[in-house]
């Protein structure tokens, strides 16, 4: 138990360490992420009249941070797993019997901290264009549960791509759909009860939609679809099952590079 | 006996077919991305608000087709400035820069060239997949006006592979994991206003835009989208400011290049 | 207690590979990388593990590690067993697989043993400690090299920093995959100086591999030489020489003007009906002639070859009969592999 402790502290150290180290390409994310952000909100701004601006630009920010929350999650941690890979630490993790897991979750460290900057500033953008400070939310207490569970299934479904690329390639782009999908389709963007009825049971299957819904209850005290007690339920077992199934597909992984030993094919 | 610049692009293309062929996904990839990201800014603005709004707002005959011909530039655009960009890197990364440096020509002409077959038939694949959509929505004349979006994209690649040189000297002297200039790439196209127009920019930016090559092939492509037939002199205003920016770009490139490669080579960090 | 300190035996292990073809074809084919590999590693002593590339020396170093599970036989280290307790295994190894990755670019070499001591349980004093002696023991702190980043590391001092990562915990056996691999005579010496000090002096295991004859001959107590998947000799230096003892090497320096030195092996070889024979061309027009022979042919065999040379005008400048050398005897057991 105390070993883990040190183990655990020793892979916080690593990330922080090597976030300063790395500080230009931290800024450099940092950067790219907002102008992407702002390049996709302004077009979509555009489909709606100044005068509602104040009204959607908070549900639009918030939309944007949980798919940050999504984005960066796979990208930190399952796009760095090649990296990591290619350059044999693997190896050295387990010859120290310390699992890649725990490292690569460390990774979401750099991830939340670029997600973190970015949001501040793209709220900066935002509250310009809104007139208002969007970043004063209704429950404070709620927004953090809602986030904490969806970082959860983040962290855990970047932990299955991951360990997927421990052994088939996994193209940038399927990843890409993949997030643009859930930010549309998944109720990340928007309310589910704004989207099209069709739409709403797709909606509801992608597990994000739920932790959605209650941030933006929190944010805006939006009433979620299938209720706050509901959605907290639902979410809290999408979160657990994610959680799990990462740990069960990860275990059985290890045991597949033990048998065929440990190979860079994951490039993303 | 020096390489001549046939030798380096005859050995791009066939690095680059045989990297396509070892990587299908990737090259599947490239059709998909115009589609998703014209998918993103429609499904994102039909659920906030109207396509109606939008039509009216940028003043253009067909939104879609024109999101879609956006998205083909964007994803051109970012081609170009990323393959050329991070090439130098790249190689460093796989530890084969120093050999492409010891071809028995000028670096420059080896840096610039190495990386342009994979930035061009990157941009076509990009334009080429929104054919389908250009013929669904106005036929032959869909074809017809893509086709010239695509000759203006590739006038557009000049300075852009200039600026991107730019860009690779700079990452070149830092020793960084990744393309530390990359967020060069979004500041040029949000200013380029590829989904919206550049007013709703602050003044300032909208000056600043006026230097990067994609501002006028957006604002082509929005020509060509907007009315059945471009006004030919407004195209041609923007061809003769293409061709101004390669000529600054390409020469500054050139003397950056020089500059670059004499660091490196002091510091020793290839 | 154990005399053995590693133990393997009937070592199996085959991969799956593709062949591309094409466009869109490609081939299934099953590489027999192990077919049966078996030997003991005695404590204290330096063993080395040699055969040439692909023979299956990683393969075998990443299952004793644990990293790789075979499909048959069975390996332990210090008694464990290397698939059912390999969390025990890892506890009393040290690891280096390559000398040139496996750390943090950004972080210094101090800080990247650091990281792993932490992973390994050690903390505080006893971690600052350890690291200062490990920075020591390699030389990294003599070449003030402990705070520099390791993206700024030479392949030595790379060299030098795994093999420190590999004692951190002060294991009695250290498994080294190459670890002198690429390395200049200095910092190669130190390292394999390194090693038998830890072993003469601190009792350690030492399993190396390598396909650097004089290396093994400097340091190894035992080796076994692996080709082809399979162990085909294993002994101490001289009980290997004496598998070749049965041939003698005789080396002559003759005026050869490199022109013709194609030409000139077909005609020796025909001139004294030798069949295993080699021309290295030297500087100033003149080339070293080795000509493996059996014992006591060889006075038979300079005469002709002498007089041979003097009849086509071909002079002698020196002849030279030696025993065989280790790289003869892996020469002669690894001919004809891959």
């Amino acid at each position: 138990m105390m070993r883990n402790d040190i183990r655990i502290r020793a892979i916080i150290w690593l990330h922080f360490l090597r976030l300063w180290r790395y500080k230009f390409s931290f800024l450099n994310n940092i950067l790219t992420t907002i102008l992407w952000l702002t390049i996709f909100v302004l077009g979509a701004l555009m489909f709606i009249p100044s005068s509602k601006w104040g009204e959607m630009a908070p549900i639009a920010l918030w939309g944007i941070i949980m798919w940050q929350f999504l984005s960066s999650s796979v990208w930190y941690i399952g796009g760095w797993t090649w990296f990591f890979i290619s350059q044999g630490l693997v190896e050295e993790h387990l010859l120290t019997n310390t699992s890649p897991v725990p490292v690569l979750v460390g990774r979401a460290i750099t991830g939340l901290s670029v997600t973190l900057a970015a949001s501040l500033l793209v709220a900066l953008v935002f509250t310009g264009l809104a007139g208002a400070s969007v970043l004063i939310v209704y429950n404070p207490l709620i927004v953090l549960v809602g986030l904490v569970l969806l970082a959860t299934m983040t962290i855990s479904y970047a932990l299955l791509l991951s360990a997927a690329s421990f052994r088939i390639g996994i193209p940038g782009t399927i990843l890409d759909i993949a997030n643009f999908i859930s930010f549309v389709l998944g109720g990340l963007a928007v309310p589910i009860a704004n989207l099209p009825e069709q739409i709403r049971p797709i909606a509801l299957a992608i597990p994000y939609a739920h932790p959605a819904e209650i941030v933006r209850y929190g944010v805006r005290g939006l009433e979620p679809y299938l209720g706050l007690a509901n959605e907290l339920i639902i979410s809290t077992i999408f979160a657990l099952a994610l959680a799990l199934s990462a740990r069960i597909v990860f275990k059985r992984t290890m045991k597949y590079i033990r048998k065929h030993g440990v190979k860079a094919v994951g490039r993303m | 006996m020096p390489s001549t610049s046939i030798d380096i692009i005859r050995a791009s293309v066939f690095s680059t077919y045989a990297w396509l062929k070892n990587n299908k996904w990737l090259f599947f990839s490239m059709l998909i991305w115009p589609y998703l990201m014209t998918f993103l800014i429609l499904a994102l603005g039909m659920v906030y608000g109207s396509l109606e709004t939008y039509r009216e707002r940028l003043g253009i005959s067909n939104p879609v087709l024109y999101i879609l011909a956006s998205s083909g530039i964007v994803m051109s655009s970012l081609m170009i400035v990323d393959v050329v960009a991070t090439s130098a890197l790249y190689h460093r990364w796989l530890g084969t820069l120093p050999y492409l440096l010891l071809t028995p020509t000028k670096t420059y002409k080896v840096l610039i060239l190495e990386p342009v077959p994979s930035a061009i038939l990157s941009s076509t694949m990009s334009m080429l997949a929104i054919l389908p959509g250009a013929v669904f929505f106005e036929g032959l004349l869909g074809a017809g006006k893509l086709f010239l979006i695509l000759l203006v994209v590739y006038l557009g690649m000049l300075p852009l592979i200039g600026l991107s040189v730019i860009i690779a000297s700079l990452t070149l002297v830092l020793r960084e994991e990744t393309n530390i200039a990359s967020f060069l790439t979004p500041l040029i196209l949000l200013l380029s206003g590829v989904f919206y127009p550049i007013q709703v920019l602050p003044t300032i930016l909208q000056g600043m835009s006026r230097i990067f090559p994609t501002l006028y092939v957006v604002q082509a492509a929005k020509l060509t989208a907007t009315y059945t037939i471009p006004e030919i002199k407004a195209l041609l205003g923007l061809i003769s400011a293409l061709i101004i920016l390669t000529l600054i770009y390409n020469g500054t490139a050139s003397l950056a290049l020089g500059t670059s490669e004499r660091m490196v080579k002091k510091s020793g960090v290839i | 207690m154990l005399v053995n300190a590693i133990e393997a035996k009937g070592l199996v292990k085959n991969y799956v590979t593709w062949d591309r073809r094409g466009f869109f074809k490609r081939k299934k084919r099953i590489v027999k990388a192990l077919k049966g590999v078996s030997f003991n590693v005695i404590r204290g002593e330096v063993f080395g593990l040699l055969g040439p590339n692909g023979a299956g020396k990683t393969t075998t170093v990443k299952i004793i590690t644990t990293l790789l599970l075979p499909d048959e036989g069975k390996a332990t280290v210090m008694g464990y067993d290397v698939v059912s307790e390999a969390e025990k295994v890892r506890e009393v190894i040290g690891v280096t697989l390559s000398v040139e990755k496996g750390f943090f670019w950004k972080l210094t070499g101090r800080e990247n043993l650091k990281y792993f001591g932490m992973l390994r349980g050690l903390k505080g004093r006893e971690l600052d400690r350890r690291v200062e002696e490990v920075l020591e023991l390699v030389g990294l702190k003599e070449l003030g090299a402990s705070d520099k980043l390791y993206e700024e590391y030479s392949l030595g001092m790379k060299a030098r920093l795994a093999l420190a990562r590999a004692l951190l915990h002060d294991p009695p056996i250290l498994i080294l995959d190459e670890p002198t691999i690429g390395l200049d005579p200095m910092s190669a010496r130190t390292i394999r100086e390194l090693l038998v000090k830890l072993a003469r002096e601190e009792d350690k295991t030492v399993l190396i591999t390598t396909h650097n004859m004089f290396e093994a001959e400097l340091i190894c107590d035992h080796v076994a030489i692996i080709n082809d998947g399979r162990i085909v000799a294993y002994g101490t230096i001289g009980e290997l020489k004496r598998r070749a003892a049965d041939r003698l090497a005789v080396e002559m320096i003759i005026a050869a003007p490199h022109t013709i030195l194609g030409d000139l092996e077909a005609r020796i070889s025909k001139l004294i009906g030798i069949r295993e024979l080699g021309l290295e061309p030297l500087e100033e027009g003149r080339a070293r002639l080795r000509i493996v022979v059996k014992p006591g042919e060889e006075e038979v065999i300079i005469a002709k070859s002498i007089e041979a040379f003097y009849s086509n005008g071909i002079k002698v400048y020196q002849v030279r009969v030696h025993e065989p050398t280790l790289e003869d005897v892996f020469i002669l057991l690894t001919k004809g592999s891959k």
